[in-house]
């Protein structure tokens, strides 16, 4: 263990300690350490990761590109910093209550703590100046924010918009009429979304994938229909500029050529039968997250498009994950955030986002 | 007498507080501005006119914290002096009310049943003053999610309740599970449904209202306004239909909404547009041969806009800043409404309870 790491684990065991004498009513897990450094720790129990971005406070969601990480906290802050040296660029943008976060090409997204409705931006290396109000909506779903490029998307009552960085005047672009984009992803030129329908809570099949392009400038298609066995979960699934991709209800990882997805038969690249979350992909492979036995483990894996005939190949070595975003991708990296175990399968309010180098296909 | 008819939805009751907390009246102070006929410390909406008065529902503790809420009117001349309180220990947040021959009647939440279905009362005073307990119109009908207020009866979803009070509920052949979206024009009753689930492929049905008959479906593929425009900042609804004599008129209230009309028989085909795209078009009334809609606007809150039906690429701003998404009554020589005067921040929404009400000439 190296000195860094010793350091850290003496100041988690006082935070603890200072977490459970400070509580009321929270089960102790609530530590509130606004302005306290966060810190950066080379230390790497997995082979291959790099750095720690160490968190004093539980993670809403954190998002990352190669240069930075961009992170909200139970404390309601969205904070950002350079990865390699985050002790000394961390940088606040403000406040939020959900704590959901969506990153475009040069830009940061959140909704601010005083308004769910309200979609703020700052440039991602710091706000210069109060930040920028995107779009007000009373139909946002402040749970989830997306971003693509330079543009804010989101699904509202019937449709789907989008609005650039800058903010939109009163009527936004349309991407879609009378679509909601639900898990609203993008590739090339496109943007998809699943169109899915309720009875009463429950998702009905069939689930049907649609794409526009992201300018609206053709109207919505259907890429495939999937009826698919729904036990509560939504489908999961991913594009890029050829393929789609999704989990059948064996967790098997599916594909069709966008073109002819609704008239040729699927072809099966993964055919393992553990439970997959989080399908992602990238031009170079597959990539998606394994939960482990025990509560917070879980793995992100890996797969060539080509098809990975020996098993999918774990990125991470069962380590603790957790969270709504298990893992996502940046050009380079793939990230994730890890949970502070204790030895008696308890854990700190302490994470760290971790990173490690993507895999050569 | 002229004729007011407000369109109520329940949707909010769930989240809605049961429990009154009424203070002491607002007071309503006077103004010297001809456009403002006072200013009172509560959130003011819906609103409606009739010859001599106008009618409010304020909330006192805005909409945003569940405060309940309270139904008044006051002349429109000299307001300030002639405020009358109906409801002091009824008023549901949810209510909304009708006026018609002297009356004013409001519908009152009285809790759901075991699987959740409403029910509600309806109470009836003189426009005058109540002078003692609101008589009751009605005791307690069940399964009812919207109401609808006509010269003649009062629709409770599918049931048509006389306001004279002697006969028992009428049921129609109509099954309303649907939340606000119901009017009432002449010998019909019109409503939508939304049988596919689906968000914006709503039915327009229309059935006559004196029991006779079966649904007719007028239009497919009808969008209204989404709950959560209305729902998340503003517990009352929208007045989303409108008539003439020969269209139905209601708003898409979208982002890049439209308010469109179909003939009262039935749209042969799409509906056609009047105004797009508008943002968040919702509360509206069509007067003449005009147009008067209340819609969202990004920097200065809710406003109030018209035209001139088939005239109506230029709209004309008449109020901006608006206390409500459904302040907006029409009579004869003014447009009303309710401002709250708040300092616009950028981050933050447009919430304050206090307003202003205003009337602008036509």
């Amino acid at each position: 263990m190296n000195p860094g790491c010793s350091l850290r684990s003496k100041r988690v065991w006082l935070l603890l300690a200072a977490s459970v004498a400070a509580s009321s009513g929270c089960g102790g897990k609530s530590l509130v350490l606004d302005g306290a450094p966060v810190t950066t720790n080379t230390e790497s129990p997995d082979a291959g990761a790099e750095n720690v971005v160490a968190v004093p406070d539980p993670i809403m969601e954190f998002r990352a590109d190669d240069t930075r990480v961009y992170w909200s906290t139970d404390s309601s802050r969205v904070k950002g910093c350079v990865f390699t040296d985050c002790e000394h660029t961390t940088v606040s943008y403000g406040t939020t209550e959900y704590g959901s976060l969506a990153l475009g090409d040069h830009d940061l997204f959140w909704t601010p703590k005083v308004s769910t409705t309200t979609v703020l931006s700052c440039p991602k290396a710091g706000c210069a100046g109060a930040p920028t109000k995107v779009i007000q909506d009373t139909n946002l779903n402040p749970t989830s924010l997306t971003a693509d490029g330079d543009y804010f998307y989101w699904p509202s009552a019937f449709d789907t918009y989008r609005c650039p960085a800058s903010g939109c005047g009163d009527i936004p672009e349309l991407v879609a009429k009378g679509e909601l984009g639900i898990s609203l992803q993008f590739a090339g030129r496109y943007a998809y979304w699943a169109r899915v329908t309720y009875q009463g809570t429950d998702l009905q099949s069939p689930v049907v994938i649609r794409r526009a392009p992201k300018d609206g400038s053709e109207p919505p298609s259907t890429v495939l229909s999937l009826a698919v066995a729904l036990n509560g979960s939504f489908l999961d699934f991913a594009a890029d500029r050829a393929k789609l991709y999704w989990l059948d209800e064996s967790s098997h990882v599916q594909s069709c050529a966008l073109e002819t997805c609704a008239t040729a038969p699927p072809t099966t690249l993964v055919s393992t039968d553990t439970s997959k979350y989080s399908l992602q992909v990238d031009e170079s492979g597959l990539y998606w997250f394994e939960r482990g036995s025990s509560f917070g483990s879980g793995s992100v894996n890996f797969c060539s498009l080509g098809g990975c005939p020996s098993g999918p190949q774990p990125l991470t070595d069962d380590q603790v994950i957790d969270g709504n975003t298990p893992f996502l991708l940046s050009q380079n990296y793939v990230y994730w955030q890890r949970i502070q175990m204790l030895g008696d399968n308890s854990y700190t309010d302490e994470r760290a986002i971790r990173r490690i180098r993507k895999p050569t296909p | 007498m002229r004729y007011i008819a407000i369109l109520v939805s329940v949707f909010a009751l769930s989240c809605a507080r049961k429990a009154l907390d009424l203070q002491a009246n607002p007071h309503l102070t006077a103004s010297r501005d001809p456009t403002s006929l006072g200013s009172i410390d509560e959130q003011v909406g819906p609103i409606a006119v009739d010859a001599e008065r106008l009618y409010w529902l304020g909330s006192q503790g805005g909409y945003t914290d569940g405060g309940g809420a309270s139904l008044r009117s006051c002349k429109k001349q000299a307001c300030a002096e002639s405020v009358v309180t109906y409801d002091a220990d009824e008023a549901e947040p949810s209510a909304n009310f009708g006026v018609e021959n002297g009356q004013i009647y409001w519908a009152h939440f009285l809790g759901t049943d075991n699987v959740g279905r409403p029910s509600w009362s309806l109470s009836a005073c003189p426009v005058s003053g109540c002078a003692g307990a609101p008589r009751a119109v009605v005791a307690d009908v069940s399964d009812v999610y919207s109401v609808a207020y006509a010269s003649d009866a009062i629709y409770l979803g599918g049931y048509r309740v006389a306001l004279s009070g002697d006969a028992p509920p009428l049921a129609l052949d109509a099954t309303i599970t649907d939340y606000g979206r119901l009017g009432v024009h002449e010998n019909y009753l019109y409503w939508v449904d939304n049988q596919s689930a689906l968000p914006g492929m709503e039915t327009l049905h229309r059935i006559l209202t004196n029991g006779t008959g079966t649904a007719e479906t007028l239009a497919n593929g009808v969008e209204l306004s989404p709950y959560g425009s209305v729902n998340v900042a503003n517990r009352y609804f929208a007045s989303e239909f409108a008539f003439d004599s020969s269209y139905i008129y209601w708003s898409q209230g979208t982002l890049s909404g439209a308010i469109v009309r179909c003939p009262l028989t039935g749209c042969p085909g799409a509906p056609e547009i009047i105004v797009s795209p508008v943002r968040t078009p919702l509360t509206i009334v069509v007067d003449g041969s005009q147009l008067y809609f209340l819609h969202d606007s990004a920097s200065h809150g809710f406003q109030i806009s018209s035209c001139t039906i088939g005239d109506c690429a230029a709209p004309k701003l008449i109020a901006s800043g608006l206390d409500s998404t459904n302040a907006l009554a029409v009579d004869d020589q003014y447009v009303y409404t309710a401002s709250t005067g708040a300092t616009l921040d950028p981050s933050i929404e447009w919430t304050n309870p206090s307003a202003n009400i205003r009337r602008f000439p036509k």
